[in-house]
């Protein structure tokens, strides 16, 4: 969940990111039905704990995985798949590695990890792309 | 805790080194108050130790071979930690290998057995940048005495 919020808390206070998607439709866990569109919904795909010989030792490493999902209306209604694209360079600019406290978490690194593929559900008219980040933070 | 009776893991064993060393090399020596062990933060594997002899042999041209034992090999190899400059155990690694000195280790297993090494080390190497790689210090440790075991109480 630390990884989440790292991510959640860099993507909804990065300017460029706001400019197309509000705060409010950037959301950790999975997006509320009949969501307005564009919106990012922030998940965590896995968390690894980097355990040493004494499991309970202070200030232990986590590799979180996290997955940033960006989801576009399509043309008519929204900008569509060059929406979606350009939305998917900020959502990557907006998440630099940084060594810092964020949102309350200690973080060690933060990697980019791949982005997934394009999607396209024809029914709603929706594209929708996904970055993954690993977030390594310190827990107290 | 009383000592394991099944198969027990290395989980939870703490590892703690002193620059002082016993008056005897046993159980009374070891344990002297006199002996402060300080601990050794975010170990992460520990070179295997016990006794170990080669086995020299001779070759008759008519009879039996024979073999005759060697003297033994307490152990030598790595101790991996994460790595942590101000840790007060690693800092007295740190120091241990730029000395010729030899330390004193003490092993604590999590049902309270507890062995006590004599140690030198002899090195202190930090692992190889990698993206997304923890830093690892390998510490290389020779063990100069049979370990002095003490059973879980």
């Amino acid at each position: 969940m630390s990884g989440v919020s790292v991510i959640w808390y860099l993507l909804k206070t990065n300017s460029p990111v706001l400019a197309v998607v509000p705060a409010t439709r950037i959301m950790a866990g999975d997006l509320p039905v009949k969501m307005v569109l564009p919106a990012i919904s922030v998940t965590q795909i896995s968390s690894v704990p980097y355990n040493l010989l004494r499991t309970n030792e202070a200030n232990k490493m986590h590799t979180d995985r996290v997955q940033a999902s960006v989801l576009f209306k399509g043309v008519g209604e929204g900008t569509g798949y060059p929406g979606l694209k350009a939305m998917m360079k900020l959502v990557l600019a907006a998440c630099p590695s940084q060594r810092a406290t964020v949102n309350g978490v200690v973080v060690d690194s933060i990697t980019p990890g791949p982005e997934g593929p394009d999607l396209y559900d024809d029914a709603v008219g929706v594209y929708s792309q996904s970055r993954d980040f690993l977030v390594r933070w310190i827990a107290a | 805790m009383t000592a394991h009776t099944a198969v027990a893991s290395h989980t939870d064993a703490v590892y703690a080194i002193s620059a002082s060393l016993p008056a005897t090399y046993d159980a009374a020596g070891y344990g002297a108050t006199t002996i402060t062990y300080t601990t050794i933060g975010k170990v992460s594997g520990f070179l295997p130790y016990g006794s170990k002899r080669n086995v020299s042999e001779f070759v008759p041209i008519n009879g039996a071979v024979e073999f005759t034992k060697g003297a033994p090999r307490y152990g030598q190899g790595d101790l991996t930690l994460g790595d942590v400059p101000a840790d007060a155990g690693q800092v007295i690694l740190k120091a241990a290998e730029a000395s010729s000195a030899h330390y004193s280790v003490k092993v604590t297993y999590p049902d309270t057995e507890t062995h006590y090494l004599d140690v030198i080390v002899s090195g202190w190497v930090l692992s190889g940048g990698k993206e997304g790689a923890p830093m690892i210090r390998t510490a290389t440790l020779a063990i100069c005495k049979a370990p002095v075991i003490v059973a879980a109480s």
